[in-house]
């Protein structure tokens, strides 16, 4: 059987949501196509409330969409009950406080037994500690979460992430309340997926970020998809992402 | 299943290093204790208000347990996207449901069962007597706390943080004087049909928690006992199976 080219495909996908205001409807997103290569790092690009995260979402089979389908490796996730291989990391760093980091990312290799290929205890730790170590927080790791900043919060679920090696990475806003060694870090890892032929699909407000690590950038205004820009492509010609997306939210097609 | 015991063992470990709930544990644990000094009672009394006294306690500080775990763990997770971290893994909606259920009983049970355990040292060194009573009671308040969790849990996937606590409490207390409102309704001249419908509902519909006392345990002959406490295994089983599909139900259809 041929192998599916896509990790993601949306298919023309809308999402409604019911404002319950005589009986007025609001689409979030309305008739999204977007395809995801495998093992490419592709940006996601919107104004505030474009529909990004509700995108991400639908991918994510956490809200359903109102039309439209959503592929994984080829398949369709309304069949599934669960996603396979697909680690998120959310803008929200809302974490089990009374937790330890190490309790954290053994708790998540318990939620995805498939990911971490049941691995025995003292393969698990090494791991644990390695993804602990590698985003800096292995001193902490017997410290309860309650006591860590945002940051912190946030290079913990990277270093879930690192551990588990899914096959897909959705990101969505991981920045937020990053300081710059931590933004460095994210990008590392990011361009490590890439290197270990994963798939990344990243959303995000900061441009010269995605320019550096993405492969393809979606931009994506009022629910609708506008370009998707080939990033190698625009640096060949010596054209600016940044340009080119501030033209098409003021409504310049070309 | 492996997944569902996860979600339940975290919670527990979660809940065992909140200071509030050991802070309500000890509590509890004074207040039946207090009851030892009732000196001025015959030995027979006083191991009467304990066991009384200490189970009731006992059962409310399981009830309220449940209450506030339940909405804590999955209405407010939902609600501070911290259900993600969850629902984002190789988890079903199921698991995740079915596996704070589990953990908000079991910690709720496990709280219940050191204070009965307290009520069965204190009558045993107080009249030198093995509480046979306190060892059943136990079992009678888990199938009430089950089926308690069970309405919760359905709750908590269907209403808000603030509706779904206060239903659980509504229906609870309601649970409990369904008998009570079927006589006020006799009493206040309503037509026949009413009385009926009322009757039917607070006796098949409605969680009746008037079913989970000690009383019919310790009026019965062992018999009658044993075949009581089976009835009363079954009804909350079918309770639980019922709520806990019906939450699931309505969660699987949920945008998170």
């Amino acid at each position: 059987m041929a192998q599916n080219n896509y990790a993601i495909e949306c298919i023309d996908i809308y999402k409604n949501y019911d404002l319950n205001l005589n009986a007025r409807e609001k689409s979030a997103v309305k008739g999204l196509n977007l395809s995801i290569l495998r093992n490419e790092v592709h940006g996601f690009l919107g104004h505030n409330g474009a529909g990004k995260t509700t995108t991400l979402k639908m991918i994510l089979k956490l809200i359903t969409p109102s039309a439209g389908n959503i592929k994984i490796f080829g398949q369709d996730i309304n069949g599934m009950r669960y996603l396979k291989g697909v680690s998120y990391i959310s803008e929200s760093v809302n974490l089990y406080d009374f937790l330890t980091p190490f309790e954290l990312i053994e708790y998540y290799s318990e939620l995805n037994p498939d990911s971490f290929n049941n691995l025995n205890a003292r393969s698990m730790k090494q791991k644990i500690e390695e993804a602990l170590d590698e985003t800096g927080l292995l001193k902490w790791r017997d410290t309860r979460i309650e006591k860590f900043s945002k940051g912190m919060r946030q290079r913990l679920m990277i270093a879930a992430c690192i551990a588990r090696e899914a096959d897909i990475l959705v990101l969505d806003e991981p920045e937020s309340g990053l300081d710059p060694d931590g933004i460095a870090l994210l990008l590392k890892i990011i361009t490590r997926f890439k290197k270990s032929s994963k798939t990344v699909f990243f959303s995000s407000h900061h441009i010269s970020e995605i320019e550096k690590v993405c492969d393809r950038v979606s931009i994506i205004k009022y629910g609708e998809l506008l370009e998707t820009i080939n990033i190698s492509e625009y640096r060949a010609k010596n054209l600016s992402v940044e340009e080119r997306y501030l033209g098409l939210m003021r409504g310049e097609n070309h | 299943m492996k997944r569902i015991l996860s979600i339940s063992k975290y919670l527990f470990i979660e809940s065992l290093r909140d200071k509030l709930f050991i802070a309500l544990m000890l509590i509890s644990l004074i207040i039946t204790a207090g009851n030892f000094a009732l000196d001025f009672y015959s030995q027979g009394i006083q191991d009467r208000i304990i066991f009384d006294f200490g189970s009731s306690l006992a059962t409310l500080l399981g009830a309220f347990l449940v209450i506030y775990l339940i909405t804590r763990h999955i209405t407010l997770e939902l609600d501070n996207k911290l259900s993600y971290f969850i629902l984002t893994c190789e988890t079903s909606r199921a698991h995740f449901v079915i596996g704070k259920w589990l953990g908000s009983l079991i910690f709720a049970s496990f709280n219940m069962l050191i204070i009965f355990l307290e009520i069965f040292l204190i009558i045993y060194f107080n009249s030198k007597s093995i509480s046979y009573l306190s060892i059943i009671y136990f079992y009678i308040a888990f199938l009430k706390l089950s089926v308690l969790s069970a309405i919760m849990a359905l709750f908590s996937v269907s209403f808000s943080a603030v509706v779904a606590p206060a239903l659980g409490i509504f229906f609870y207390f309601i649970g409990h004087f369904g008998s009570y409102m079927n006589f006020a309704l006799e009493k206040s001249g309503n037509p026949e049909f009413v009385i009926k419908i009322s009757e039917f509902l607070t006796a098949y519909i409605l969680p009746n928690f008037k079913y989970f006392t000690a009383e019919h345990v310790t009026t019965e002959t062992y018999e009658g006992a044993a075949a009581y406490l089976i009835y009363l295994t079954l009804y909350a089983i079918s309770i639980n199976i019922l709520l806990s599909c019906a939450a699931v139900k309505i969660f699987s259809r949920k945008d998170i």
